[in-house]
């Protein structure tokens, strides 16, 4: 049993325990916070170029517009000549097919003309008569010949047909598009 | 079955080469097509679709085989054939190349065969230029009835 003398030295030396508990408590997150700060700065080549929303027209050496990019976010990367964008959206028209691809993330390498996007992946392809619209994790876009490819699930909507393969290449402006492997698909007859 | 074209078009394949503009596909490797009760199978398929609907499929194999039940309570209709064209539309199958039509025990076998799914109506030629080949039919007559069924009884009388 608890006796009287008991709960005046649990009083006395109660707020010194609970004291002791924060301190420890609080060095641990400082030191969670340093360590997450140090992981932050080991990245060497922090961007040199941050854009916000930005909205830009990409031109070919004949200066046709290639295609419209939008993003609410660009870090570019000086040493690796890369870009990296948040919510990409590219956008296409030329000869009359219109194209848009979207993603949570992008990727782009300054030398070359592909852009990587990942994550909830959407082409939607429009033409006078139809709309074609892909879905995926994860493909790269040729913008120079309009060519997007991937390996992995890819689900294509057109019409009443639904058709998926595991890898496709396409060419966003014929629509020729080859299905790579295990090919499911379903028509559905207009009743 | 009737109700067949009005079932949706499962396919499954290896490959699969679409072009939206000209409304053609090809598909590769263990190529299945499934519709209602009927079932096309190939090495390769052509499908022609025209207005978002396939109008013609063109089946190549070793052969390519094709199956349907065309009339309720009847076995299924098989034709195989290295090439078989198959019109939707017309419900008509082209076969050419070791071409055989078999139903139950009947069995037709000929180079070239033109085959109406809608009436059962058929066209075997043999090959121009191979000179064996030859139009074989076999036919199961369906079972005689029991004598007793065919008995005077049951004969109309002639009138007076």
């Amino acid at each position: 049993m608890i006796t009287k003398e008991k709960l005046i030295q649990i009083f006395k030396i109660g707020p010194f325990i609970l004291a002791a508990i924060a301190l420890l408590f609080w060095l641990n997150l400082q030191e969670e916070n340093a360590s997450i700060q140090t992981s932050r700065t080991n990245i060497t080549d922090a961007p040199d170029l941050t854009l916000i929303n930005s909205s830009s027209k990409h031109y070919d050496e004949n200066g046709q517009q290639q295609y419209r990019l939008t993003a609410s976010k660009i870090d570019h990367y000086k040493d690796e000549r890369t870009a990296v964008f948040q919510q990409p959206r590219l956008f296409n028209n030329q000869q009359g097919t219109e194209w848009t691809a979207e993603a949570e993330q992008g990727q782009a390498n300054l030398d070359s003309d592909i852009i990587v996007l990942k994550d909830q992946v959407k082409i939607d392809r429009n033409t006078a008569d139809q709309t074609v619209r892909l879905r995926t994790s994860e493909l790269s876009i040729d913008t120079k010949q309009n060519i997007a490819e991937n390996d992995v699930l890819t689900v294509i909507h057109s019409g009443n047909s639904y058709i998926e393969s595991k890898g496709f290449q396409t060419n966003l402006n014929t629509n020729e598009t080859l299905l790579k492997a295990n090919v499911r698909g379903t028509h559905d007859v207009q009743k | 079955l009737p109700e067949d074209k009005t079932q949706p078009i499962q396919l499954e394949a290896d490959q699969a080469k679409l072009n939206n503009e000209t409304g053609i596909s090809e598909y590769l490797g263990n190529v299945v097509i499934i519709q209602g009760t009927a079932q096309l199978r190939a090495d390769r398929v052509i499908l022609h679709t025209a207005n978002n609907e396939v109008v013609r499929m063109e089946a190549f194999g070793s052969p390519a085989k094709y199956q349907q039940i065309l009339q309720p309570n009847e076995p299924p209709t098989h034709i195989e054939g290295n090439t078989l064209d198959l019109k939707i539309a017309d419900q008509l199958a082209e076969v050419t190349g070791n071409g055989k039509v078999f139903k139950g025990e009947d069995k037709l076998s000929s180079e070239k065969i033109t085959y109406s799914l809608k009436t059962g109506e058929l066209n075997a030629t043999k090959s121009e230029n191979s000179s064996d080949s030859r139009v074989r039919f076999i036919f199961h007559p369906p079972e005689k009835k029991s004598d007793k069924s065919a008995s005077p009884s049951t004969d109309p009388k002639p009138q007076q």
